[in-house]
C-alpha cells in the first residue's frame, strides 16, 4: 500500500473544528440510548434481555453546573468542563449508555447587577426603564453572553448533547419550580417569615452574606447620654452612659442592655430610660451578650437592625421597631423632622439634636468594618422583611440518610464531613428576593380579603371570598410589614438550586 | 463536578430537592475540584493581570493542549496552579502523538498489513502488550477514581517513553534488517498498537485522536483482525466507526507477561545507563563508540547476550563485546548483573575528558569540605533535624561523586 501522509506539522487548527461539526451534526454527543445515536442499533443488541439493574448500573450521566450568563467563561469553567469531558468520553468508549447534559444559569441578581450597572453608565436606572423594557434588555444579555458561552464549549471540545440543552428559565423548568415550590408548600415545607436580612437599599432586594463586602472605613465612636425616667438611680446619678457607630439607630431602640454578671449595674437593671427626640421610655434590661468589657459596658438595643440586637430582642421579648423604608430613608415609625432622611443625613441632625438637649458627650474617630453591597457599593442595612423560607430539616435528614447509605460518594472523600456537618446544622433557607429578572413566585395576594394564594395556575378567583382575577395580585397587600405602600415589587424566588440565596443559609454554609 | 464552593449552592440542595420530589439522589458521585490559580497560588483576577482566557490558550496550542495540561495538572483535592506557558507541556504532547502517528503511517509505504497472531509477535511486541496493559489498568483505575493527574500521566509515560522511545525505535531493527515478510509483519503489528494507543488516548487529546484515527486504514486492520480469529494479546477490536464511541482498550490477562516484563526493564537499565554515561562523557550523541559488558552468570542481565542489537541501536554502540573483567582505557557503569564499560578510543577524546572530570572532582570536594564544615559546627547541634539530615544527605551524594569521578579518572 501507499503511505499515509499526515501533514508534517500538528496544526490543530487545520481540524478541530471541522472534527466538532461532524461529532455534533452526526450525533456522536447523543446517548446511545437515543435511536438517533450512530451508535444505537448495536447498543440495543448489546443490552436485549438485559435486566433494569443492570441498565441502570451501565448508565453515565453528568449535568453541567451551568455557567452563569452575567458573563463568558473563564479557565475556571475551562478546567471544569475538561474534567467532565474527559470521564464522560471515557465512559461513552466503555460501553456505557452517556449523556452530558449542557445549559446555562440566568443568576438572578447577578445578572440583574450586570444589566443595572450598564444602565448606569447611561446614567439610567432600571425604573427609568421600567420593568418589560429592562427585561427586554436583560434579555439581550443574556442572548449575548449564551451565544459566546455555548461557542466556547464548542470550543473546548464539549462533548454534551446540544439537543438537550436548557436555559434556566427556559418555560419547562419554570414550570418545574411552580410545581416545585406549590408542592413544598402542601407539604408544609414553605412558609413566609418575618427575619433580619441583609438589605442593599440601592438594589432594593436582601443579598446573601457573600455578597456583602466587609471593608474597613473611618468611622466614630458617638457618646451619648439617656436620662433615666423613673428617677435617679440609687448612687444617685440621673443618666447613663453609652457609645455607638450609629447614632440614627436610636430612634428604633427598644432597650438598653448590660451584661447580667456586671455589679457596677445590678441595682439598675428593670428601669427605666427616656429614649432622647421620640419621647418613648425603654427599659435597662441585663442579658448575657454583653461585653461588660465594651465601653460603659452599657448598650442600645435596636432588634429591626442588628442581628445581634434582634437576637437580644427575641430572647427578652422586646418590641421590633423598623426604622426604614426599603431605599434606605426613615420611615414613619420615626418622628415627624426625620422622616425620608437618609441614615446619613439623619446622623448629622440628630446630633445636633443631641447636643442641643445636652445628651451628646463626644465623639472619637475610629476605623471598623462595614459591609458593603458587592455590586453597587452602598452600605448594606440589617433590614426586617417578609420572605419565603423553606424548613430545611425534613429534607437534610434525607440527605443525610442517603450519604449515609452509601447512595452518594465524594471525590475527594474529605468532603463528606463538610457534607455531613452542614447537612446536621442545617437552618432555614430564605428563597425569595425582590428582584424583576427570576421565576416568579407563584403566589397571590387577594386585595379584597387579604388570602394568599399559593397555586400551580394562575388563579381565576381568590378561592376564600371569590374575589376576581383582577383582585389577585402577586404584590403583597398594604399592609404587609416591609414593603412601602405602592412600592410595586413582588418576591422573585432563588431557587431551589440557585447558588445565590440569602443571609440565612449562608451562615450555615460557613459554620 | 463542581468546584468547592458550589457544594451548598448546588449541590447539596440538588440532593436534597431530588430525594423529596423522586426518592432518588440525582448524583451517586460527587467529583469536587480545586480552583485554578497562578504558579503563585493566587486567584486569577484583572487586577492581577494573571487572568488565562480559555479561547486564547486554544488559539495558541489547540483545545487538546489545554485539555491535557490541565488533566495532567488535576491532583484531587488540590487546586490547578498553572500560567500561560504551563500549556506548552500539553501541546508538545499532542505533537508527540501527531509526530510518532506520522512516522508509522509514513511506514507504510510499499508494505502490505498482514493479520497477525499472538504467535506471530516477538519479545519486543509482547513486551510492548505487557506495557499497555500496565497503562490501559492504571488509566482506568485512575478514570474510575476521578484521579485525572494519575491517568494523564500513565499515559505520557507510556506512549512517550515506553512506546516512542523504546518501542517504535526498537522496531527500526525489523525496517533496517527484516525481510519483506518481516517488515509487512512488523508494520502490521506497529499499527494495530497505534490504533489501540490512539483509542486509549482520546479521552484526554479528542481532537488530534479522532483526526490520526480517520487516517487509519481501519477497513484493512479490521479485515486482518477478523481473519486470525481468536487472539488474546492482539487487538480484536472490529469497530469501524468515528474514534468518540470506539471501545476503549480493555485490560486483557494474556497480555501481562512477567517475565519479558524482567528481561526488558533490564535492558532498559542497562541502555539508561550507557546513555547516562555519554552524556557525562559528552560524547556526540550521533558518534558511534564501543562498548564492552560483562554479564554476571545466571543473573536477569543475561538476556543482554540475545539483545546485542536492540543495545547498540537504542544505546547508538557500534560494537559490542562480552568480556570477564574490566577493559583497559575504558570507563564503565554498573547495574543490575551487569558492568557496562564506554571504551576511550578514537571517538573520544581522553585529555579533555580527563580535564573535565578532574574539574568536576575538585568542584565537589569544595561543596563536600563546605558541608562538613557546617556539620561539624554548632549548625548540627541547634538546626532542625530535617534540615540537618538533608545537609547530611547533601555530604552522602557529594562523597559518592567523588569516589565515582575518582574511579573515571583512575580508569582513563
Amino acid at each position: 500500500m501507499k503511505a499515509i501522509e499526515l501533514e508534517k506539522a500538528y496544526d490543530p487548527k487545520e481540524f478541530e473544528d471541522r472534527i466538532y461539526t461532524e461529532w455534533e451534526s452526526k450525533g456522536w454527543f447523543k446517548p446511545a440510548s437515543d435511536p438517533s445515536s450512530p451508535v444505537h442499533a448495536e447498543y440495543e443488541k448489546r443490552t436485549a434481555g438485559i435486566s433494569a439493574d443492570e441498565l441502570r448500573k451501565s448508565t453515565y450521566t453528568v449535568v453541567i453546573p451551568p455557567p452563569n450568563v452575567t458573563g463568558v467563561l473563564h479557565v475556571g469553567h475551562g478546567l471544569n468542563n475538561t474534567l467532565q469531558d474527559i470521564v464522560v468520553r471515557y465512559h461513552r468508549m466503555k460501553g456505557d449508555n452517556t449523556l452530558w447534559v449542557t445549559g446555562t444559569d440566568h443568576a438572578g441578581i447577578a445578572t440583574q447587577n450586570v444589566v443595572e450597572r450598564a444602565l448606569k453608565k447611561e446614567g439610567l436606572t432600571r425604573g427609568d426603564l421600567g420593568r418589560e423594557k429592562f427585561l427586554e434588555r436583560t434579555w439581550a444579555v443574556k442572548d449575548d453572553h449564551h451565544a459566546t458561552i455555548v461557542r466556547q464549549q464548542r470550543k473546548l471540545g464539549n462533548s454534551t448533547d446540544w439537543n438537550r440543552e436548557r436555559f434556566t428559565m427556559d418555560e419547562g423548568l419554570s414550570k418545574s419550580v411552580r410545581d416545585v415550590f406549590v408542592t413544598l408548600y402542601e407539604r408544609g415545607l414553605i412558609y413566609r417569615g418575618h427575619y433580619l436580612v441583609n438589605w442593599c437599599p440601592r438594589c432594593g432586594t436582601a443579598l446573601a452574606d457573600d455578597e456583602v463586602d466587609h471593608t474597613d472605613t473611618a468611622g466614630a465612636m458617638y457618646h451619648i447620654w439617656y436620662e433615666y425616667a423613673d428617677g435617679p438611680a440609687p448612687d444617685g446619678s440621673t443618666k447613663i452612659e453609652l457609645a455607638t457607630t450609629r447614632p440614627e439607630t436610636l430612634l428604633g431602640d427598644t432597650a438598653v442592655a448590660v451584661n447580667p454578671t456586671d455589679e457596677r449595674y445590678k441595682a439598675v437593671v428593670g428601669k427605666k430610660l427616656r429614649l432622647p427626640l421620640t419621647g418613648r421610655t425603654i427599659p435597662l434590661i441585663a442579658d448575657a451578650y454583653v461585653d461588660k468589657t465594651f465601653g460603659t459596658g452599657m448598650v442600645k438595643i435596636t432588634p429591626a437592625h442588628d442581628p445581634n440586637d434582634w437576637q437580644v430582642g427575641k430572647r427578652n421579648n422586646l418590641e421590633i421597631i423598623n426604622i426604614l423604608n426599603p431605599d434606605g430613608t426613615l420611615n414613619e415609625n420615626c418622628p415627624e423632622k426625620y422622616r425620608g432622611m437618609t441614615c446619613a443625613a439623619a446622623r448629622e441632625v440628630i446630633l445636633k439634636d443631641l447636643t442641643d438637649l445636652g445628651l451628646f458627650k463626644g465623639e472619637e474617630k475610629i476605623t471598623h468594618s462595614v459591609g458593603h453591597c458587592y455590586r453597587c457599593n452602598t452600605v448594606v442595612e440589617p433590614y426586617l422583611s417578609d420572605q419565603w423560607f423553606v424548613k430545611m430539616q425534613p429534607l437534610a435528614e434525607k440527605g443525610l440518610k442517603a450519604w449515609q447509605d452509601g447512595d452518594i460518594v465524594f471525590y475527594p472523600r474529605k468532603w463528606e464531613n463538610t457534607y455531613k456537618s452542614w447537612m446536621e446544622n442545617i437552618r432555614d433557607w430564605c428563597i425569595s428576593r425582590q428582584l424583576w429578572w427570576g421565576h416568579r413566585i407563584p403566589v397571590w395576594y387577594c386585595q379584597k380579603c387579604g388570602e394568599t394564594i399559593v397555586s400551580r395556575e394562575d388563579p381565576c378567583a381568590c378561592p376564600k371570598c371569590g374575589a376576581g382575577k383582577a383582585c389577585c395580585s402577586r404584590t403583597p397587600t398594604c399592609s404587609t410589614r416591609g414593603f412601602r405602600r405602592g412600592s410595586g415589587r413582588s418576591a422573585r424566588w432563588a431557587g431551589l438550586n440557585r447558588r445565590r440565596i440569602w443571609s440565612c443559609s449562608i451562615r450555615q454554609a460557613r459554620s | 463536578m463542581t468546584a468547592y464552593d458550589i457544594i451548598f449552592f448546588w449541590v447539596a440542595r440538588m440532593i436534597m430537592a431530588g430525594l423529596e420530589f423522586t426518592g432518588k439522589s440525582p448524583f451517586h458521585d460527587i467529583y469536587i475540584h480545586g480552583l485554578v490559580r497562578d504558579k503563585q497560588g493566587r486567584k486569577m483576577s484583572k487586577s492581577l493581570g494573571n487572568g488565562i482566557d480559555p479561547l486564547e490558550i486554544i488559539d495558541m496550542y489547540g483545545s487538546d493542549a489545554f485539555k491535557f495540561t490541565l488533566g495532567f495538572m488535576c491532583a484531587q483535592g488540590q487546586d490547578v496552579l498553572v500560567d500561560k506557558e504551563s500549556f506548552k507541556l500539553g501541546s508538545r504532547f499532542a505533537n508527540k502523538v501527531w509526530n510518532a502517528s506520522r512516522y508509522i503511517l509514513g511506514n507504510l509505504d510499499g508494505r502490505t498489513l498482514v493479520p497477525v497472531k499472538d504467535s506471530d509477535l516477538t519479545e519486543l511486541d509482547r513486551w510492548i502488550y505487557t506495557e499497555l496493559d500496565k497503562c490501559v489498568r492504571t488509566v482506568r483505575d485512575a478514570l474510575e477514581g476521578y484521579r485525572y493527574n494519575d491517568a494523564a500521566s500513565a499515559l505520557y509515560e507510556y506512549f512517550w517513553n515506553e512506546f516512542c522511545d523504546w518501542y517504535v525505535e526498537a522496531t527500526k531493527l525489523s525496517f533496517r534488517n527484516g525481510d519483506d515478510a518481516e517488515k509487512d509483519r512488523a508494520v502490521s503489528v506497529l499499527l494495530n498498537v497505534l490504533e489501540e494507543n490512539i483509542r486509549l488516548l482520546h479521552p484526554f487529546l479528542p481532537f488530534v485522536t479522532e483526526e490520526i484515527y480517520g487516517k487509519l486504514p481501519l477497513k484493512e486492520i479490521t479485515a486482518n483482525r477478523r481473519s486470525c480469529g481468536a487472539n488474546k494479546i492482539c487487538p480484536v477490536s472490529l469497530y469501524e466507526g468515528m474514534l468518540i464511541a470506539a471501545p476503549f482498550p480493555e485490560p486483557a490477562g494474556a497480555r501481562a507477561d512477567e517475565t519479558v516484563s524482567r528481561r526488558f526493564s533490564v535492558l532498559q537499565e542497562l541502555i539508561r545507563n550507557v546513555r547516562g554515561l555519554r552524556t557525562e562523557c559528552g560524547i556526540d550523541p550521533a558518534a558511534k563508540i564501543h562498548l564492552a559488558l560483562v554479564i554476571e552468570k545466571g543473573s536477569a542481565a543475561e538476556v543482554c547476550h540475545e539483545k546485542e542489537d536492540i543495545i547498540e541501536l537504542l544505546a547508538g554502540i557500534s560494537k559490542t563485546d562480552f568480556t570477564d573483567k574490566k577493559p583497559a582505557n575504558s570507563i564503565g557503569t554498573v547495574g543490575t548483573g551487569h558492568e557496562a564499560f564506554l571504551m576511550i578510543d578514537e571517538s573520544v577524546n581522553k585529555e579533555q575528558l580527563l580535564a573535565r572530570f578532574e574539574k568536576e572532582l575538585a568542584e565537589t570536594k569544595g561543596y563536600a569540605q563546605k558541608v562538613e564544615a557546617k556539620l561539624s559546627g554548632k549548625f548540627a547541634e541547634h538546626a532542625p533535624a530535617d534540615l540537618v539530615a538533608e545537609e547530611r544527605a547533601k555530604l552522602e551524594e557529594h562523597r559518592r561523586r567523588i569516589e565515582k569521578l575518582e574511579q573515571y579518572i583512575k580508569s582513563l
